[in-house]
């Protein structure tokens, strides 16, 4: 009997592809084993397993990968669907009831362009490495907003996807490595015990509740035209949970949309890491500066603090500049726990979790500005 | 009806060189693209300086303008 039915059944693959199955099972690993990120992490890694397959047809002409690729992706439709389901998630009450919270979600983001400027420093080594529009995108790892960075680079960086959508999501969940050890470098024991004074009880109106997310597509509208793609689906779902008259919307946003559109975009994040693509030099400094971007991150939240502090009569825990990473709840978490590490009295999780907030807002702003920028 | 929906994400000018003066630079050239990383960096702090400025504003007028009443208005609390 002819073993020829073997060779149609089985297709031969290269190192290289298998090298990305390899990397699939890793995710799925850190996703299920250590929990880092596991809702977007554990549909990446299916996507990467089932796509570096060789022969495999879940992608090609015909794929589902690859059809889920063109509506979402290619359509930039996944990540403003996400946006919605995070608006609707987010509780912006407490910038509401300290409204200069809101500038501690701007220094965070000066990561992004250390990051950016340091993957333009390689093409003095070697010409043409990375384009403007790429570093950029790799810079909007610093945003520490995976939908942010995935709309960025689809526009600006389609090759590089995978690796900056991988960065951005991983390094999300190792916020509470990553950035203690910056905190305790710039910081003395003494600052990180200064126990705030703010009035986190003041009550705000439902009408400002309301209005505000209203209030933000106005000012975008008539500022950052070209930011609405982000901003607009974001305050639309706050817009739906402080409505209080569509709650089902509301529900469903936080729920069905966000975790269906959650699997979808990670499964076809995951098709993306192709071995052609992925596996690249690129990659590596995508992954190095990404890492570079959120350490600059917290390192730039924290010295904004301490500057104010210069000109503050009641002194801010400078630890909360770092919360004002987009990571939301992680780096407030981290921040609570530190200053309780120094102090188990001292309580500035409401603070953080404001400036966390606030993150959220800055990073979107930062993304509208490049794309402002560059298209 | 607005027009931006026809244009495309990354305006091209002639044989696929993007017409976007900062993105035209894809690093052949180290030090323009370095100079147009700088300029891209320096107009977004500014930019995210003014317009957190301009969102803290409008916050504290619509604080201003629509006080809590007393007692009428439980959404004031965290959800």
């Amino acid at each position: 009997m002819s073993l020829n039915f073997l060779q149609d059944l089985l297709v031969i693959g290269t190192i290289r592809e298998y090298a990305m199955v390899a990397i699939g099972l890793l995710l799925l690993w850190l996703a299920i084993k250590k929990d880092y990120e596991p809702l977007l992490l554990l549909p990446i890694g299916a996507g990467c397993l089932m796509a570096n397959f060789p022969g495999s047809n879940a992608v090609g002409e015909h794929g589902f990968l690859t059809l889920l690729y063109r509506v979402g992706i290619e359509t930039e439709l996944f990540p403003i669907l996400i946006f919605i389901g995070i608006g609707a998630m987010i509780d912006f009450a407490i910038v509401l009831k300290q409204p200069v919270t809101l500038f501690f979600g701007g220094p965070p983001c000066l990561g992004i362009f250390g990051a950016m400027l340091m993957a333009l420093g390689v093409n003095y080594f070697k010409p043409g490495f990375f384009s403007v529009g790429e570093a950029a995108s790799i810079g909007i790892i610093g945003a520490a907003d995976g939908p942010t960075s995935i709309y960025v680079a689809k526009m600006f960086a389609t090759n590089w996807l995978a690796p900056i959508a991988v960065a951005a999501y991983s390094y999300m969940s190792l916020v509470p490595i990553i950035q203690p050890p910056v905190i305790r470098l710039l910081t003395s024991s003494r600052e990180r015990k200064i126990r705030m004074e703010s009035d986190y009880n003041a009550q705000v109106s439902k009408t400002v509740m309301i209005l505000f997310p209203v209030l933000i597509i106005v000012l975008t509208g008539l500022l950052l035209p070209k930011g609405m793609v982000l901003v607009g689906p974001l305050m639309l779902g706050n817009l739906l949970r402080v409505s209080g008259c569509v709650d089902r919307l509301s529900k469903s946003a936080q729920n069905e949309i966000s975790n269906v559109v959650t699997l979808f975009l990670g499964l076809t994040v995951g098709a993306t890491m192709r071995a052609d693509t992925f596996l690249q030099p690129q990659t590596i400094l995508i992954l190095a500066f990404g890492l570079i971007a959120f350490i600059f991150d917290t390192a730039a939240g924290v010295l904004f603090a301490k500057f104010l502090n210069l000109f503050l009569r009641h002194k801010l825990n400078p630890m909360i500049g770092a919360a004002g990473l987009s990571a939301f709840p992680m780096s407030a978490r981290v921040v609570q726990k530190m200053a309780q590490q120094e102090d188990p009295g001292n309580i500035i999780l409401m603070p953080a979790v404001g400036a966390n907030v606030a993150g959220q807002i800055g990073s979107i702003v930062v993304g509208c500005l490049i794309i402002s920028l560059l298209s | 009806m607005n027009d931006n929906t026809d244009q495309p994400s990354q305006p091209v000018a002639v044989q696929g060189v993007p017409a976007n003066r900062f993105l035209k630079h894809d690093g052949t050239e180290p030090g323009a693209a370095f100079r147009a990383g700088l300029e891209i960096s320096g107009i977004c702090v500014i930019g995210i300086a003014i317009v957190l400025t301009i969102y803290y504003t409008g916050l504290r007028l619509l604080v201003a303008l629509f006080p809590p009443k007393p007692d009428a208005d439980p959404a004031a609390h965290d959800h």
